[in-house]
């Protein structure tokens, strides 16, 4: 005989849905956490009221084995402790949070000031500004769209800091000829200018996970790269084993070397390779373009994950050439196109 | 290892300088042996995080001193029902010694709670009357040996060969009191090879003679030498060698070294997470060996211990007498109080973060500098300052 199931549709308060099958022998909560999906709870014995939801549509029970935080008057008007709630129906429950509370932020618009404004090499500038809101968070690799002051033009950068360097932000931006950002860092920008931030955005992020952690870099795709660099060096204990391979096209676009060479002493499992495609002839590092510095013994760990930030071939050619080599292996991507100024 | 310019320089060690709790996940002393009976119940404090010491059947066992209910601190009236866990006096929370478990609630055998929730516990290794606790992450795994975090053996074929914390046949007697200054300002106290001039005065010094320098000073990039090999973390101040030059005269300040005994194989090194070795003090043969604790930001827990190798009952006697009547009076409190004074006089410069900013190091100071660039490589983790815990209340209950 199966088991009877049915449809629950979890709504949190921002819209975002998810659905969960579940049947009539298990409280809703035990079921939904069982299938990963993290909903809010805390004593899992009626008592505590963490887990209140409201019942939209659809036949849920209450049963409790001790006495239960909610009146028989709310239970009435339809309030519910999924901790203590079964399935008699497919349902439509509303839950009192955010969907952020569970797969992190959603964008939104905050405001921010100018602290400074560095050169790091002839074609990449560094952006430092202060979040002026508390609130803002964002998983490291993720970008955000900048609204250029006195003009109606936003552009897309990604955030080369990690939360923890909260309120300053990083971000690192190619100086393109006559581009709306870049002239605005060349001549327009004063320390303390407001500017507007949309964010975070992007599905480019630090997955948990990964023995070893490689991470291929192209020109200003080390922003977020960075950032995925600097969050494992904070929060992953033990280390994993990790190698950065970071190259531009030409010299002049290679940056942040003392950054890179420092994280290198301050992590003994780093191994940072920098690499040029077109150097000149004094260049006495690598040639060639961060995919091609990899062997075959640097993909010899099977739980091995791949963060990959650069111009579109770039990103294909690792796709097509790791999957390869490596079948199956873990590969997360984010393509920076330059703007089209 | 490559030169560093000045500014670089101080990039190097900026993890240290964010380590005002402590470093993550390295092997501490918690309590002497004989500081925790059997069935007895003990809390310290270690980088802020309030551990519980529980002595069952004999086997020490090391969990959060926090209970999951209400947030209290069960060492405040230790309840224990059983041998194989611990409770909370308030509502009877009860925890397996074990794995931390949840395992019961007094009043409520049967709660939901029970089974889905647990204290974290943390390794714990007893050797030769001490008991070390490692203190980290939750799951941090695997656990590096407790060698990894003390100081180098000395090789058996050592002309002034002393004895290891964890040789078979070391006795270890010492003390551990809470000094009012940041563990790292402790540490670095500790082999500052200028710092000499404090206990030139001191009674043991007086009493036998010994012809201790105005201060060390390093002559080569070779004074100090750094261990990173697999195991202890470290660097060791190659006192005895010609790169470091005792300085017996200051003839324009009219000071000059006292003393005619020259203490043979006497030096100093420092690992991670903050342990010094002193080979051959208070005599040749001894060695005295110190942990700098982080108790909180502005506290340390300063171990001190004799170490000798005794082979016979009756050589432990004599090691105990001249401990108790000569060692811990004239060496741990005669000679090193003045240690204390001085980290303690180094606190309120760098407590609001002034002293890492405005410090002005000399040529001195070169093994601090390569400490603080070791510690930023090679800990496991740095420790964050604590939510929902009370650290006032002092290093031991």
């Amino acid at each position: 005989m199966t088991e009877q199931t049915y449809t629950i549709t979890f709504r949190f308060d921002d819209g975002i849905e998810q659905i969960v099958e579940v049947d009539r022998k298990y409280p809703l909560l035990h079921q939904a956490l069982e299938q990963g999906i993290p909903l809010v709870h805390q004593c899992r014995s009626g008592s505590c009221g963490t887990c209140e939801v409201q019942l939209l549509d659809g036949d849920v029970i209450m049963s409790a084995k001790s006495s239960v935080a909610l009146t028989p008057n709310e239970i009435g008007q339809g309030s519910r402790l999924i901790c203590s709630s079964y399935a008699r129906s497919d349902a439509l429950v509303a839950l009192p949070y955010s969907s952020d509370l569970i797969y992190g932020p959603t964008a939104k618009l905050w405001h921010a000031t100018v602290v400074d404004v560095v050169t790091v090499s002839t074609s990449v500038a560094l952006l430092r500004l202060s979040m002026d809101d508390q609130g803002f968070r964002f998983r490291s690799g993720q970008y955000s769209r900048l609204h250029i002051p006195n003009t109606d033009s936003w552009r897309s950068f990604s955030m080369a800091t990690t939360e923890s360097d909260l309120p300053l932000v990083d971000f690192l931006i190619r100086l393109l000829p006559g581009g709306t950002m870049s002239d605005y860092l060349r001549h327009g920008w004063r320390k303390g200018d407001s500017m507007e931030l949309e964010g975070p955005m992007g599905s480019f992020y630090l997955r948990d996970g990964g023995s070893t952690v490689i991470m291929l870099a192209g020109g200003t795709g080390l922003a977020p790269i960075l950032s995925i660099l600097d969050q494992v060096r904070s929060t992953r204990r033990p280390a994993p084993k990790m190698l950065l391979c970071f190259g531009s096209a030409s010299e002049d676009d290679i940056f942040y070397l003392e950054e890179l060479e420092l994280r290198e002493f301050w992590m003994p499992s780093l191994q940072v390779r920098i690499s040029c495609d077109r150097p000149s002839s004094s260049w006495e590092g690598i040639i060639g373009n961060p995919l091609s510095t990899l062997s075959d013994a640097d993909l010899s760990d099977p739980d091995t994950v791949v963060y990959v930030c650069g111009p579109p071939p770039m990103i294909e050619a690792a796709h097509q050439q790791l999957s390869t080599r490596k079948p199956g292996i873990q590969i997360y991507n984010e393509q920076f196109r330059p703007s089209s100024i | 290892m490559t030169v560093i310019e000045p500014t670089r320089q101080k990039r190097a060690y900026e993890p240290y300088l964010k380590a005002d709790w402590g470093l993550a996940n390295h092997w501490y002393p918690a309590l002497f042996s004989h500081e925790l009976a059997n069935d007895d119940v003990k809390g310290v404090t270690i980088g802020g995080v309030p551990i519980l010491l529980r002595r069952a059947k004999g086997v020490a066992y090391a969990l959060r001193d926090q209970c999951l209910h209400r947030g209290v601190k069960l060492s405040l009236k230790p309840t224990c029902f059983n041998d194989s866990t611990v409770s909370c006096w308030y509502h009877g929370y009860t925890y397996d010694l074990a794995d931390g478990e949840l395992r019961s609630i007094v009043a409520a055998p049967d709660d939901e709670l029970i089974g889905k929730v647990a204290l974290q516990t943390f390794p714990v290794e007893e050797v030769n009357g001490m008991i070390f606790v490692f203190v980290g992450d939750r799951g941090y795994a695997p656990v590096p040996p407790l060698a990894d975090d003390l100081p180098i053996h000395i090789p058996e074929d050592h002309p002034f060969r002393v004895a290891h914390p964890l040789d078979e046949n070391a006795v270890i007697l010492g003390i551990h009191r809470t000094g009012q200054a940041n563990w790292r300002l402790a540490v670095e106290n500790g082999f500052d090879p200028g710092h000499v001039l404090i206990h030139r005065d001191a009674e043991i010094v007086i009493v036998y003679d010994m012809a201790l320098p105005l201060g060390f000073k390093p002559v080569s990039d070779k004074a100090t030498e750094v261990i990173e090999g697999d195991g202890p973390k470290g660097i060791m101040n190659m006192y005895g060698t010609e790169h470091y030059v005792p300085v017996l005269a200051n003839e324009e300040l009219g000071q000059y070294a006292r003393g005619t005994v020259i203490p043979m194989g006497l030096r100093t090194s420092m690992y991670l997470p903050g342990v010094l070795m002193v080979e051959n003090w208070p005599k040749q043969g001894l060695v005295q060996y110190e942990w700098y604790v982080p108790v909180d930001d502005k506290r340390h827990e300063y171990w001190e211990v004799i170490v000798a190798p005794c082979n016979s009952p009756e050589e432990k006697e004599a090691f105990q007498r001249e401990y108790i009547n000569l060692w811990e009076p004239m060496a741990l409190r005669g000679f090193n109080d003045a240690d204390l004074f001085a980290r303690e006089a180094m606190q309120p410069f760098y407590e609001d973060g002034t002293g890492w900013e405005e410090e002005q190091m000399c040529s001195l100071d070169a093994v601090i500098m390569g400490w603080r660039r070791i510690v930023s490589r090679h800990n496991r983790g740095i420790l964050s300052p604590p939510h929902g815990t009370d650290t006032s209340s002092g290093s031991q209950e």
